[in-house]
């Protein structure tokens, strides 16, 4: 309290001790702050190194699947059918005698690639229009929200199909349907996060300043609403995971005999009673690891950051 | 004779409720002189933080304006549009609340925050706006300007926090300040050293300033005009001295005896009643 004192009394040349006490308690630089805060969170957060480290993995995959696989996977015909596991073919091969492994870290592609950018583009839409229905309420508020009921009132595949019938097949139409659909999550998330914050005093020491009501919402309140919807992105993003799986699955939207991984469990099912397993286990198995690792990433971030869920 | 910065003229209103309008305001009249510092002084629920949003005109939609004006440098606040409004708050009119902490963007540097308030309001360059913004915070006498501007409010302890808001009130040099409850909440030395600090910039700058509170001890240190408000009514208005030595209206001296501030004077007839004179 007495340094407090001679602060507000005497400018800095006097202040020396109190400042060399403050210097050692504050970090220096502000993206170091950052960095800093990641590595914490690293640390202490078990789950998020593991889905990083996953998720690290499937992208070394992917990138690498853009320039080499061991055996092509489109090539119908070639290799010898039904072939189990070996040093050859490190997953077998299928009814066609394409190379499973090849297949699969081929499918990534088109997996990993549909959720990154369903998800991202789902992120950006739902948390604008969660804004702006959270932050002006009204007649836009019920506007948006009941449009949202009748687009959540619909089975989440029926509607993906029901969509893609529609409007045809092809990857981009498959991102912006599943897109579409995981708009409403990020819309609620995004409006309850500003409709809590609004009432805040910043908000509204905002609006004493000269701020206009789209400044005060996107940038004064949102970045405070953040760290939930991190979060819900990474949860999210398991989800959609399996969805465009089970989209690729029931052979909607994906190309027939393209390699995706819900489209390989699909053909591969009839041979597994037969007891070739491995056509359809370890696209399954891929899915199971992207999904888990979005999952223990946004777990992990939770835990992190001291949300409740 | 100072022209009036701001008036207020038979300011009358009500809140919307349930059970029908509840009256708020009744015919409220005073005016802000130019350069001096004015407090409006009341307790809980008599309808000064009310006054203040309505000079901004930042006052809940629940409330309804039945009769007066108020009049900044000669327009009627309630007849502007939101764009002139929007000009008005932060650029003429700039405002200090009581919970500064609470009043800062948890998310933003303080520097950051500074530097838009002033990029909201004058055209100048992302790197200007920081200089400017750096120089407000060492204006109000904080250490180390540079390296607090980079910090972020939950960094900063409540007096310098409340200097930081002070800052953000001031950076667009604006004509009139209002201060909400500044110091309640702070301990005593960091409240003189506000209370200082506030009377320092006034005298610099030649601001019109205008403090609310329900502290006389503030008012009698700081204010030259007082405004005294009771259940939405002006009780009184007068000069500083005045209101201390020799109060008119009954509901002052009450305040003022129940706050111990009382001077003795002997042409006062208050001689007679409990007084003391407290620190």
């Amino acid at each position: 309290m007495t340094l407090e004192i001679e602060l507000a009394n005497e400018p800095a040349p006097q202040a020396a001790p109190y400042v060399e006490l403050t210097a050692a308690l504050t970090p220096p630089h502000r993206w170091k702050d950052g960095l800093h805060s990641a590595r914490t969170m690293l640390r202490q957060s078990f789950s998020m190194r593991v889905g990083i480290g996953l998720l690290g993995c499937y992208l070394v995959v992917l990138v690498v699947s853009l320039f080499w696989t061991p055996f092509d996977p489109n090539a119908t015909g070639v290799g010898i059918p039904l072939l189990s596991p070996s040093g050859a073919n490190w997953f077998g091969t299928d009814r066609l005698g394409m190379d499973v492994f090849s297949r699969v870290v081929a499918a990534t592609r088109v997996d990993m690639g549909i959720t990154v950018a369903a998800v991202s583009i789902a992120f950006v839409l739902g948390t604008f229009f969660g804004t702006v229905a959270g932050y002006f309420g009204g007649a836009i508020d019920i506007a948006i929200m009941r449009f949202l009921e009748m687009l959540q009132s619909f089975p989440v595949l029926l509607l993906a199909m029901l969509i893609v019938i529609a409007i045809g097949p092809g990857i981009p139409n498959v991102i912006l349907v599943v897109a579409v659909i995981g708009v409403p999550g990020y819309l609620r998330l995004a409006r309850a996060e500003v409709l809590s914050k609004k009432q805040w005093q910043f908000a509204e020491a905002a609006r004493m300043v000269g701020s206009g009501s789209w400044r005060i919402a996107f940038r004064h309140l949102l970045p405070n609403c953040t760290s939930p919807l991190v979060a819900f992105a990474s949860i999210n993003a398991a989800w959609v995971t399996v969805i465009v799986a089970s989209l690729g699955y029931i052979g909607v939207g994906i190309q027939p005999g393209a390699a995706e991984w819900g489209a390989m469990i699909s053909s591969g099912q009839d041979e597994v009673v037969l007891g070739y397993w491995w056509i359809s286990f370890f696209p399954g198995i891929a899915i199971l690891g992207l999904a888990g690792a979005f999952y223990m990433l946004g777990d992990g971030f939770s835990d992190a950051t001291g949300l409740k869920r | 004779m100072t022209e009036a910065m701001l008036s207020v003229d038979a300011l009358s209103g009500a809140f919307r409720s349930p059970n029908g309008p509840v009256e708020v305001l009744h015919e409220v009249s005073f005016e802000l002189n130019r350069g001096s510092v004015t407090g409006i002084v009341g307790e809980t629920g008599s309808g000064k933080s009310l006054t203040s949003h309505l000079m901004l005109q930042i006052q809940p939609k629940s409330f309804m304006r039945t009769n007066g004006t108020i009049c900044f440098e000669g327009r009627d606040v309630f007849t502007m549009n939101d764009a002139e409004l929007r000009a008005m708050r932060g650029a003429q009119i700039g405002i200090v609340f009581q919970d500064a902490r609470a009043a800062l963007n948890p998310v933003f540097s303080i520097g950051t925050q500074l530097a838009d308030v002033c990029r909201l309001h004058r055209k100048v360059s992302r790197a200007e706006a920081r200089a400017i913004a750096i120089d407000a915070l060492s204006r109000v006498e904080i250490p180390e300007p540079a390296r607090r501007a980079r910090q972020y409010p939950h960094q900063f302890s409540g007096g310098m926090a409340q200097r930081a808001m002070i800052a953000m009130a001031l950076i667009c040099e604006p004509k009139l300040l209002i201060l909400d409850e500044p110091t309640t909440g702070l301990d005593v030395t960091t409240q003189a050293a506000i209370l200082d600090l506030i009377r320092a910039l006034t005298k610099e700058s030649g601001l019109t300033t205008c403090l609310i509170t329900h502290d006389l001890g503030v008012v009698a240190e700081l204010c030259e005009d007082i405004v005294v408000l009771h259940d939405g009514r002006v009780r009184e208005v007068g000069s500083c001295e005045q209101i201390f030595t020799n109060p008119v209206d009954s509901y002052t001296r009450r305040l003022l005896d129940a706050s111990k501030l009382v001077l003795r004077d002997e042409h006062s007839t208050m001689a007679e009643a409990k007084v003391e004179i407290s620190v």
